[in-house]
């Protein structure tokens, strides 16, 4: 099937709303939801931080996909790899996709851990503790090395199978999900509507100290991590290989359907069924998403919390074998998909990096989102200052110096915001983001004011 | 064919999201309710399963 990797997708080929709704809902309600939720309340979050600041975040997030990512998408109709490798060239493009595929193993590392949880639950394996950074059990080594192993031959062999299983899991995923939140509400003493926000403020999200290590999270640091958290996606421009496929750019809208199902309801309800089981036993501060679904709603959670962790580990394993694979050309996909499924494996060994995803997540963003700048910067501006555009595919060049450098200077900009300046991670990513743009701005000015070459037009036309 | 495999999907749904609500309500207790969105589960994925690899 021709997926107009390298061509703008040609008019006949563009998807509808719905779609994209479908796609976006399917995409966010995932094994990840299971962690992040519990992790709020274990950050000591209040009820109006995580309930208005998720709102906020998340509408943040939606207007970034919708007046970011998807007017440059419906304009370019390329892949962020096509457009990157015009400005960037090959070489840069390799160097990007080396550290989203290492990104990549650590989350799908995640999703293997989350899964393990449910598959231990029969075996009374003991789960790890929310401050464990090495295996704590032998049953661990075992349940984690077992689904690392299925996981990444599914995804070697091809995830089309498992795609179709997300597709078919994800209505029902989101209804276990809101049945979690619904079931832990009486649990937590809420009867009535009326009793929600007393016992919320009071019982449920009471803030304070973080548990277990963790960072404690304020207003802010829920809005950054709801807006930020796939950074990499909207300011990213990682969406625009779905997005260019929009027949509008509002479309980018869609987004909205993943942010306050997965983001929203299933964070909120997954935190509800971790405060279920700090009220029952408050010694008890485990993230172990199995026996915390397998508590609520029996055996139907524990197929939900292993399809939402295979159904995102499976993806992401592939995307981390094809990003890879451009360091490696002459070898299969599918042994090079195996690789990265052993380094998500062995990443999923360690507890810490699940039990610290909200960490993880922050830098995620943080490292990927200053490519997105470069682009958006490019399509708004370079214009306008009559600087050259697809620099790379211009001049013949592997390696965009001005791009390279201003995605340095952004990563080594928020290193310094952060050992110097002590800004945590989750308020890294935008500044970051401004920098990165600032500096390729900066440089290509400089850089073509002084050339000899004139400045040449590349581009045809996508179709808006 | 097509109509009782979307019927058994819907009842799936229906018996997945409706318990919950009875347990809110204090009308089913928690072995109940488990067993209802075992159920629900069973249905779901016996309507969908073939629906797709059908299409």
């Amino acid at each position: 099937m021709d997926e107009f990797e390298r061509q703008p997708v040609p008019a006949d080929r563009l998807k509808s709303l719905r779609s994209f709704v479908n796609l976006y809902a399917g995409e966010h309600v995932a094994g990840t939801e299971f962690m992040i939720g519990p992790l709020f309340l274990a950050a000591g979050v209040s009820a109006f931080d995580l309930l208005v600041g998720l709102f906020v975040g998340n509408l943040l997030a939606v207007l970034s996909w919708t007046f970011v990512c998807a007017p440059i998408a419906t304009s370019e109709r390329r892949t962020l790899y096509a457009v990157l490798e015009r400005i960037c060239g090959r070489d840069l493009v390799r160097i990007y996709n080396i550290a989203n595929g290492v990104l990549f193993c650590i989350l799908a590392g995640a999703m293997v851990s989350v899964s393990a949880t449910a598959v231990g639950v029969p075996f009374d394996m003991t789960m790890p503790g929310l401050d464990d950074v090495l295996p704590n059990s032998v049953g661990w080594i075992a349940a984690v090395l077992a689904i690392g192993a299925l996981f990444a031959i599914v995804a070697a062999r091809g995830y089309d199978a498992m795609a179709r299983v997300a597709n078919i899991s994800v209505p029902w995923m989101a209804l276990v999900f809101l049945a979690c939140g619904i079931i832990a509400l009486p649990l937590l003493g809420v009867t009535s509507l009326s009793d929600f926000w007393s016992i919320a403020s009071q019982k449920i999200w009471k803030g304070g100290e973080p548990l277990g290590g963790q960072t404690k999270f304020t207003f802010w640091h829920v809005v950054f991590f709801a807006w930020f958290c796939n950074a990499a996606m909207h300011m990213g421009m990682a969406d625009m290989s779905i997005l260019r496929y929009a027949r509008k750019w509002q479309h980018g809208a869609a987004s909205g359907a993943g942010m306050f199902l997965g983001h929203y309801l299933a964070w909120i309800s997954a935190s509800l069924l971790y405060a279920v089981q700090l009220t029952a036993d408050p010694s008890n501060i485990k993230v172990a998403p199995g026996p915390m679904a397998y508590g609520a709603v029996g055996v139907a959670g524990l197929v939900c919390v292993v399809i939402a962790g295979w159904t995102t580990a499976n993806p992401t394993i592939y995307r981390a074998g094809l990003a890879f694979q451009s360091l490696f050309p002459r070898s299969s996909r599918y042994t090079v998909t195996l690789g990265a499924g052993a380094i998500a494996t062995a990443g999923a060994l360690f507890p810490g990096v699940a039990m610290r995803l909200l960490d993880f997540v922050g830098l995620y963003g943080t490292i990927l989102m200053p490519m997105g700048a470069i682009i958006v910067t490019e399509h708004h501006l370079f214009g306008r200052f009559g600087l050259q555009r697809d620099y790379a595919i211009a001049r013949g060049s592997a390696f965009n110096g001005a791009a390279g450098t201003a995605w340095i200077a952004a990563l080594a900009f928020c290193a310094l915001l952060n050992i110097v300046g002590g800004v945590q991670v989750y308020f890294l990513a935008l500044p970051g983001w401004c920098i990165s743009g600032l500096v390729y701005l900066l440089l290509a000015y400089y850089r073509d004011r002084g050339s000899a070459v004139p400045v040449t037009h590349v581009r045809e036309a996508g179709h808006d | 064919m097509t109509k009782i495999l979307l019927l058994l999907s819907w009842i799936g749904l229906f018996l997945t999201i409706i318990p919950s609500m009875f347990a809110f309500l204090g009308m089913v207790d928690g072995g109940e309710l488990k067993l209802l969105m075992l159920v629900g589960a069973v249905f779901w994925f016996a309507g969908r399963v073939p629906a797709t690899w059908k299409s």
